[in-house]
């Protein structure tokens, strides 16, 4: 009886050894067909070159990023669509703390309409929201795509990688981990 | 000692059984790489042998580790396996291994020629040490364990595809809002 059971185990863990690796195949045809698509969550690391390791100020970034352990540097454009999407989420609520938005627009005004109607005027006011008019910040670093968030770790650049869902965009904001007040006795 | 043998011929049955079971799977895959190899004729059923012994040696290191024809048949299948890597790299053929399914991108060639040390070197202390499972029940439950040691691992390979395609699924759906 016992012999009868191990066979029976071995078998059907031998069946779903096979039936998973269909199923790890059904997997793959679906991403390629993603893939083919482009709608895939996958994004695209930009090689940044004489930028990396650098201090972002150098740039025309904000001075507060040079002494910044963590934190996250959004570059949109009023004239991606994704970068709208990626706005919209930020809507409403208090920019994430490590969290930096530029802005890049043609004009002053096209900027500031792009941050009104996305509602980020409200985040403007504590400087994390910058508006680059024609692109001056970004033609510095070299950067001619958008979504872009450029990853600052201890004042310096680390790397740029394209954002490309709203998905992706919460997984890189980081999540700063603060002290707790001391207790007085 | 008997359990690190024990084990040792669960690894080396276990790789084998995997192999085996992936090539039955899609055996086209197999077949493809004899033919890229140069050996046209019979592809198919040279495929399936192969696969028929790894599964066949799997079981033989299983119930009977000290059988000398089941280390024998080992070793010739790792200098089996060798020589179409060294005859891959010799003759500059890009053949794709397919050696454990056709999920993989390895191509055949001086990976072969390296497992062929620790193949051998496994044979070798089976040989000197292997004396096979006490009873069929015994035996039966290691292939067990090696069964659900390789379902387990496929599992972890599906559960991380599954999250993979899930991230994709959340994706797709604001993606597709901006897509032209």
């Amino acid at each position: 009886m016992v012999t009868l059971t191990l066979v029976l185990i071995a078998v059907l863990a031998i069946v779903n050894f096979l039936m998973f690796g269909a199923l790890v195949e059904l997997f793959r045809d679906v991403r390629q067909l993603r893939d083919i698509v482009g709608v895939l969550d996958r994004p695209l690391h930009l090689g940044i070159g004489r930028v990396a390791g650098t201090a972002p100020s150098l740039y025309g970034l904000p001075g507060a990023l040079d002494s910044a352990n963590s934190a996250v540097v959004l570059f949109l454009s009023d004239k991606c669509s994704t970068c709208r999407t990626l706005a919209a989420s930020l809507e409403g609520r208090s920019l994430p703390l490590g969290l930096w938005v530029i802005v890049e627009a043609a004009t002053e005004n096209a900027a500031q309409a792009f941050v009104e109607t996305l509602g980020l005027n409200t985040q403007q006011a504590d400087g994390r929201v910058l508006v680059d008019v024609d692109g001056a910040i970004a033609s510095r670093i070299g950067l001619d795509t958008t979504p872009v968030g450029f990853q600052i770790t201890n004042g310096r650049v680390v790397e740029a990688t394209t954002v490309p869902s709203v998905r992706y965009f919460q997984s890189i904001v980081p999540t700063p981990i603060q002290l707790k007040p001391a207790l007085v006795a | 000692m008997p359990a690190a043998i024990d084990a040792l011929s669960m690894a080396m049955s276990g790789t084998l059984l995997w192999a085996g079971l992936e090539k039955c799977r899609n055996i086209e895959g197999i077949a493809a790489a004899i033919r890229d190899l140069g050996i046209g004729t019979q592809a198919l059923a040279i495929g399936l042998l192969v696969a028929a012994v790894e599964i066949a040696l799997a079981l033989g290191l299983i119930f009977a580790p000290a059988a000398t024809a089941v280390q024998l048949g080992v070793a010739l299948l790792a200098a089996l396996f060798a020589a179409s890597g060294a005859w891959a790299l010799a003759t500059g053929r890009l053949v794709r291994c397919n050696c454990f399914g056709s999920t993989g991108n390895q191509r055949l060639g001086a990976a072969q020629l390296w497992a062929l040390i620790p193949w051998l070197g496994a044979v070798a202390i089976l040989h000197a040490q292997a004396s096979g499972p006490a009873s069929a029940s015994e035996g039966f439950l290691q292939l067990a364990i090696v069964a659900l040691a390789l379902a387990g691992v496929r599992a972890a390979g599906v559960v991380q595809a599954s999250h993979g395609a899930r991230g994709d699924r959340l994706s797709a759906t604001e993606m597709l809002k901006w897509l032209p």
